[in-house]
């Protein structure tokens, strides 16, 4: 389950990204009686930004099931009165009653992109990302600040965040087209370094770890997506059935979508000495 | 803001965020940029250099990281979330960036600056605004080469660095740079007022030193180099005409005056004719 907790009051400017989230202190009681702590929310109003939200569960929640770090995510509750009070700001998008979808905002967090994914991230985590991506559809990862580094002990940590594009961008996340998407095999594109990683990281046997990963992660599919309001699926009029047909098909075609016969003719290649 | 010029130049402040909670934060670096080709040059806190509220702080990294970012989106010409690519380095740039990093380092809006010499005065820029503490050895390595550049290899030789002279009741004290006659002793020495915190005592220190060396018999001659912000950023005008009051002499600017600073010590060594020069 996401924890509820009650939009307070909003702290600086929106983000300049599509869905402009911004940051909003929250507090887990309904008159706010206890102490707040910062969200990074991004609201919904209409049918697609609340496809975003059903997106940004799904695509945390499987990050998560894969053994990424992920936020601490929860559903941001919207009064009438915190609705009102950030309508009518210029540049901050429309906010509906309700909940909307937030993640605790971190500070000591540093943007990843093209820049800096090969230097900050492991060969086997970055390749699991990859997996992973190819299975929900993000097309979006090298976008700045679409992974995040948390600077923790001195060391870099992982992560996965903004799902918002999952199953192929927020406009594309219909029922209509989930069919379509649960056919298609076509991976997303390789990270920075990427090809040499997989072959570094082991190559075949590290893929197959991979999906095997994913196939885990499937199997709590209806946990996953009963953590998304009913209200939610209204709005973006999907149904948890369509979506979890469309992981289901993409999580089987895996192989094909992962190239795996390129990868395990290497593994054989290698394994004859051909490769020598 | 009013359009820039092609050789007027901007500088944005990085903002560490160490209490994100009260939004409360502390500059930390500064980045200068414009003149007729454009450059950029960064200044964050280095290894050695404290700030006390960012004490336990992985700072550096945070800085490098942000810094890094700024150059790859120079070097690819691309921000992100751009409806349509500012041009790079222009006032809408940088605000767009602004709203970019929001975590750990912020940035400040662009802002104006009197610049003449970008990689120079980007580390004044700092010490101006961001005063971290550091080691009195870097602290002094910095003025001393300072100084050096300043004079010159020609003008370098006449002296010896860092010798004790005469003071008051004949107790010595060691000055920056001292070419001594039988007659008479050319001082000269570096102040830095860039540093807010460190500006005014400093100039305490120097007129008392001078006046402890004057009190000697030996007639002392004081010629000052001096580091300021750029375009006298923290007012240090006042510790420079203070200077020149009690010493009765001219400071030079070791960035922007360094002709000056080189004509006035060739002025008094010019008035000791070769033959009489000793120690030097």
């Amino acid at each position: 389950m996401l924890d509820t907790v009650y939009a307070y009051r909003v702290e600086g400017e929106p983000y300049p990204s599509r869905w402009r989230p911004f940051r909003v202190y929250c507090t887990p009681d309904k008159q706010h009686s206890s102490e707040a702590c910062p969200y990074w929310v991004k609201v919904r109003h209409d049918r697609n930004s609340a496809a975003v939200q059903i997106s940004e569960v799904i695509g945390l929640c499987l990050a998560s099931g894969m053994g990424f770090r992920t936020h601490t995510a929860a559903l941001v509750m919207a009064s009438q009165a915190f609705a009102d009070s950030v309508n009518g700001l210029e540049s901050y998008p429309t906010v509906c009653e309700g909940p909307h979808f937030g993640t605790r905002w971190l500070a000591d967090v540093v943007d990843g992109g093209r820049h800096n994914m090969a230097h900050h991230m492991d060969r086997v985590g970055m390749l699991r990302l990859w997996v992973l991506d190819c299975w929900i559809r993000v097309r979006d990862r090298t976008t700045d600040g679409n992974v995040l580094f948390l600077r923790e002990d001195g060391k870099t940590v992982t992560l996965p965040s903004d799902h918002s594009d999952c199953f192929g961008g927020a406009g594309l996340f219909t029922v209509d087209r989930l069919d379509d998407l649960g056919l298609e095999a076509e991976p997303v594109g390789y990270y920075p370094e990427m090809e040499s990683r997989i072959l570094e990281a082991g190559g075949c046997d590290i893929m197959e770890e991979a999906i095997a990963g994913v196939r885990a992660a499937a199997a709590n599919l209806d946990e996953v997506l009963g953590y998304v309001p009913e209200v939610w699926w209204d709005q973006a009029q999907l149904t948890p059935g369509a979506v979890r047909g469309c992981l289901v098909e993409r999580a089987e075609r895996l192989d094909q979508t992962c190239m795996m016969g390129h990868w395990r003719g290497m593994r054989d290649a290698a394994a004859d000495g051909k490769l020598l | 803001m009013r359009p820039q010029t092609a050789s007027s130049y901007r500088y944005a402040v990085l903002r560490y965020v160490y209490d994100a909670k009260r939004d409360l934060s502390v500059p930390a670096g500064v980045i200068v940029w414009g003149g007729p080709k454009g450059e950029v040059t960064y200044r964050t806190l280095a290894d050695e250099e404290r700030i006390p509220e960012l004490s336990g702080h992985d700072a550096g990294f945070f800085l490098d990281e942000t810094v890094q970012r700024i150059q790859h989106w120079l070097s690819e010409e691309q921000l992100p979330f751009a409806e349509t690519q500012p041009l790079p380095l222009s006032d809408e740039w940088w605000l767009l960036a602004q709203r970019v990093l929001h975590h750990r380092v912020r940035l400040s809006r662009p802002m104006p600056l009197e610049c003449v010499d970008p990689e120079r005065e980007t580390d004044l820029l700092f010490e101006a605004v961001v005063s971290p503490r550091e080691p009195v050895r870097r602290v002094r390595q910095r003025m001393a080469s300072a100084l050096d550049e300043g004079l010159g290899i020609n003008l370098q030789r006449y002296f010896r660095k860092r010798v004790p002279t005469a003071g008051y009741s004949k107790r010595s004290t060691i000055v920056s740079r001292l070419c001594e006659t039988p007659a008479r002793r050319l001082v000269v020495e570096g102040i830095n007022l860039a540093s807010p915190e460190r500006a005014e005592t400093e100039t305490y220190s120097l007129v008392g030193k001078a006046n402890w060396i004057r009190d000697d018999e030996k007639d002392a001659v004081f010629i000052i180099g001096y580091l300021a912000s750029p375009g006298g950023l923290n007012g240090e005008g006042v510790y420079k005409s203070w200077i020149e009051k009690q010493l009765d002499t001219t400071c030079y600017d070791l960035v922007r005056e360094k002709e000056g600073f080189r004509a006035a010590v060739q002025r008094v060594l010019d008035q000791e004719s070769p033959q009489r020069r000793l120690g030097c």
